[in-house]
């Protein structure tokens, strides 16, 4: 990645704005949304707060094209140290360091594009408002020098507050179309679709969301309780590639080539990289820096191909939880039932990933979006956290949820259940650039397989039950009609009293029932 | 003998089913029990040959109809439905047919759209069971039916206040008796034995020909499956009176098991067997060795059908066509697959039936059991 700092930023922008996803006005106020969002909730759950993030859009110029919109994003995070707003704001790939981390944001840019996208189509300043001691407030407007890669600084102010407070509030000003249409729903649809499903991935976010028309969409948290940070990931022998290796190298200081290893990689310890470096045919004394270029190329070959060294740590990963899930499925979408599963973690490649899925049946809600979706089968998917709207039809999870028997567990086309799934890992294997489509990897497909049939097979149970009570029900409608029979009968040859005789056997009848 | 009985005796059934009702659902409600009937099972695995009055009766397997099962609360509801109609019935002095019944018993249950009963044969299956549980029989209860049974010859029975002379009913006329024959006072018989027609047709040809007359005997049909008046009034007249009786139906297997109703009763009505069947009953023909021995032409040789085979191997099973006689008859439809209506002599002559066939076999004593 460094390369790039050699271009200039505008056009490596340029060249890669489809793949950061800003292609078109519409989308890219989608994107700029999601930026601002993602970089909020990463800077809350530093902090270790609950986030409470606040989304404003508003229509600033729309005569004619383009709309110009402002979006102000506030949260309640760590807030930013006042020497660091500059840099953060308006230098691409500042602080972007070689790292292994699940984590949300595209390419570690996140905000950066968002800031980007703003000066190029609207030429405004970005204004940032952080407190990071809890009671100095700092005010900047910003701009990109697009040509050094530098931001200006236009105004900076800093306030002293009365009532201590943490969090940044990030407002740009921004060319899109918040009612311009993208297949069947409006950017406006899936900007709110996004933040919905972000607080089902998230269940302990709070999102408030005004906009253009002044409505506001809140969407509560569902859980008090943070979840743990995903810690940083050395990366693992199986997932590492020439560029990586290099670049390790040339960070490391000089050593022996067993230190490095036992140092810098994940489940290597001295014993173990001993012998792979003799079963690899390497000296485990040779200087890690010596390294010919050919070496390292048959170094990395040897590290993927030995079948000794441990799965990948899973303790890098960070699932939502499948209580946690299943609390904000059922706030969110109110069904008559659900089952949610947090699969254990798995590796690929060398990398750790983990499946978690959820199915919800019935509700009102739950039926009005089967409606919308005809035959095909209503999906929500979500890839560290962030769900994901767009190329669902290329998508393993989509591919898995229709190579299965529905039959089996009692969902026929007109069942109305909403499937969930979650995959997190410190690397998602996305399909195409845009990062939209989880690829099919043998065994993320597995494990999104085993995860429905988890969930698939308790709705089974539960539509059986229900099948079996409206059974049960009809059952002692009939014997209640029957009993009211044979009483008129009976009173008809013996002296009792008729309403006696119909409790006295509703009674027996229901007893055993009951009992059974 | 309740033919002795006056038609208001029937008290002891409105009181037995008073007490079946107050002991198996009355009893077990207020002990916060499940209520149900229990009566033994009128199906084949429940019936068996009584070898010392060889007639079909019931084993002992019992079933039972809960009210708490949903399959069986429909026939408990409908038991107490057509109980408390035939109690009333008692009580009013009325003697209503099964079909009556049957109108009686049917309405919607009300909040429903289910009737209480459907088609008549599930009314008559519960008027069945009762007969099992108040060990009382239709005809005791009052109960009334089409009479199919037609009689004649030398016999003059006492019915009500009426004296009927059985051999006075017209040209071509016969003798239907009450639905309970038990009520018949037989006053005096001038027959040598019993002719049992299976067909109405044959009856009536044989009437028109004054069989009885000049055969001494007494001709009854009942027109294909025989009813109950038809089989008691056989039985009283071979054991009161000690008459033979013959048999005579078509050479197939249906009309061989007619036969066997008539001799040794069939499975529904097992539990009537002992008041109906009649053991001694004999098998004059038409048998399948009659149809060679006879050499009835080829063309009023009637093929076998596939049901006729099926029903032939099922015969052969039975303890009751066991006998050397039965077993050799049967063996032989098997093999040749071929039958004959008793109408088929006519194909030698007209009156062959009745001049030489009947009189040749009765009197040679030709007959199978």
């Amino acid at each position: 990645m460094k390369g790039f700092t050699h271009l200039s930023v505008s056009d490596w922008f340029y060249r890669n704005r489809y793949i950061a996803g800003f292609t078109n006005p519409a989308r890219s106020l989608y994107q700029a949304v999601r930026e601002l969002v993602e970089n909020s909730l990463d800077a809350c759950e530093a902090a270790g707060n609950l986030p409470h993030i606040t989304v404003d859009l508003k229509l600033i110029s729309g005569r004619g094209a383009p709309k110009i919109y402002k979006l102000t994003v506030s949260d309640n995070g760590t807030g930013i140290p006042p020497q660091y707003v500059p840099q953060a704001f308006c230098t691409v790939l500042f602080g972007s360091k070689f790292e292994l981390k699940q984590q949300r944001g595209l390419f570690g840019l996140g905000v950066k594009m968002a800031v980007l996208y703003s000066q190029i189509t609207t030429g405004r300043p970005v204004e940032v408002t952080t407190c990071y001691d809890g009671c100095t407030e700092y005010h900047f407007t910003l701009q990109m020098d697009l040509k050094n890669n530098k931001p200006i600084v236009l105004s900076n102010r800093a306030q002293k507050l009365k009532e201590p407070r943490r969090g940044t509030t990030v407002k740009i000003c921004l060319v899109g179309d918040y009612d311009r249409r993208l297949g069947s729903k409006s950017t406006g649809d899936y900007i709110r679709e996004y933040l919905k499903l972000t607080t089902v991935a998230n269940p302990h976010a709070t999102i408030l969301f005004s906009d253009p028309y002044d409505a506001v969409y809140t969407f509560e948290r569902s859980v008090e309780k943070l979840p743990p940070l995903p810690r940083e990931a050395v990366p693992h022998p199986h997932g590492v590639d020439v560029e990586m290796l290099k670049r390790m190298i040339e960070s490391s200081r000089s050593t022996s080539l067993q230190t490095f290893l036992s140092k810098n990689f994940d489940r290597v310890g001295p014993k173990k990289a001993l012998e792979f470096l003799k079963w690899a045919g390497f000296n485990p004394n040779k200087d890690v820096k010596k390294l010919t270029a050919d070496e390292i190329v048959k170094l990395v070959n040897a590290l993927k191909a030995y079948e000794k060294f441990l799965p990948p740590s899973p303790d890098v990963l960070s699932p939502i939880g499948a209580e946690e899930l299943k609390a904000a499925i059922s706030r969110l979408f109110n069904p008559e039932f659900v089952k949610t599963v947090t699969r254990q973690p798995k590796s690929y490649s060398g990398y750790p990933f983990q499946v978690e899925a959820g199915i919800a049946y019935g509700g009102p809600i739950i039926e009005g979006l089967c409606r919308g979706e005809g035959d095909f089968r209503l999906l929500f998917r979500f890839a560290n956290k962030i769900p994901l709207l767009f190329d669902e039809r290329g998508d393993v999870c989509r591919k898995v949820v229709e190579s299965m028997d529905w039959k089996q567990y009692k969902v026929d086309d007109t069942t109305p259940i909403a499937i969930f799934i979650h995959v997190c890992s410190t690397r998602i294997p996305y399909k195409t650039a845009g990062k939209e489509m989880i690829a099919d990897v043998e065994e993320i497909e597995e494990e999104i397989r085993f995860a429905l049939m988890e969930c698939a097979r308790e709705l089974r149970r539960y539509i059986y039950r229900k099948m079996k009570g409206i059974k049960e029900e009809e059952r002692l409608n009939l014997l209640k009609a029957y009993i009211a029979e044979i009483a008129d009968n009976l009173v008809r040859v013996v002296k009792e009293d008729r309403q006696k005789l119909v409790e006295l056997m509703w009674m027996v009848v229901t007893k055993r029932v009951k009992s059974k | 003998m309740s033919s002795q009985s006056d038609y208001g005796g029937r008290e002891w059934i409105s009181e037995k089913i008073a007490q079946l009702l107050e002991k198996s659902v009355l009893k077990p409600l207020k002990a916060e029990k499940v209520p149900y009937f229990e009566l033994l099972s009128r199906t084949k695995d429940n019936v068996f040959i009584d070898e010392e009055i060889q007639v079909i009766r019931l084993g002992n397997k019992k079933i039972k109809r809960r009210l708490s099962n949903i399959d069986e609360a429909k026939t408990f509801m409908r038991t107490v439905l057509i109980a408390a109609i035939i109690y009333e019935a008692i009580k009013n002095n009325k003697y209503p047919t099964i079909r009556d019944i049957f109108y009686d018993a049917k309405h919607t249950i009300p909040g429903t759209d289910i009737d209480t009963v459907d088609v008549q044969a599930e009314s008559d299956n519960i008027i069945e069971d009762l007969e099992v549980m108040l060990g009382a029989s239709r005809e005791e209860m009052g109960l009334q039916t089409d009479v199919k049974c037609k009689v004649v010859g030398f016999m003059r029975v006492k019915s009500g206040r009426d004296i009927i002379d059985c051999s006075r009913q017209g040209e071509g006329g016969a003798y239907s008796p009450p639905t309970n024959v038990d009520r018949l006072e037989i006053l005096d018989v001038s027959a040598e034995y019993v002719l049992v027609v299976e067909k109405d047709a044959v009856f009536n040809t044989l009437n028109m020909e004054r069989y009885w007359e000049k055969n001494r005997c007494i001709l009854i049909t009942a027109g294909g499956q025989p009813d109950r008046p038809a089989r008691r009034l056989i039985k009283r007249l071979n054991e009161e009176l000690g008459l033979p009786v013959y048999v005579l139906t078509d050479a197939d297997p249906y009309g061989f098991y007619i036969y066997s109703v008539y001799r040794i009763g069939s499975i529904t009505l097992s539990h009537e067997s002992v008041r109906l069947a009649c053991p001694r009953a004999r098998f004059i023909g038409v048998s399948v060795s009659d149809i060679y021995e006879y050499n009835l032409p080829k063309n009023v040789i009637i093929k076998a059908k596939e049901a006729d085979i099926k029903r032939a191997i099922e015969l052969k099973s039975y303890p009751w066509f066991q006998s050397q006689a039965w077993q050799r008859e049967l063996d032989l439809f098997l093999e040749r697959k071929e039958k004959a209506e008793i109408e088929a002599f006519s194909s030698k002559s007209l009156g062959f039936l009745e001049e030489k066939y009947l009189p040749e076999k009765i009197k040679s004593g030709h007959y199978i059991m």
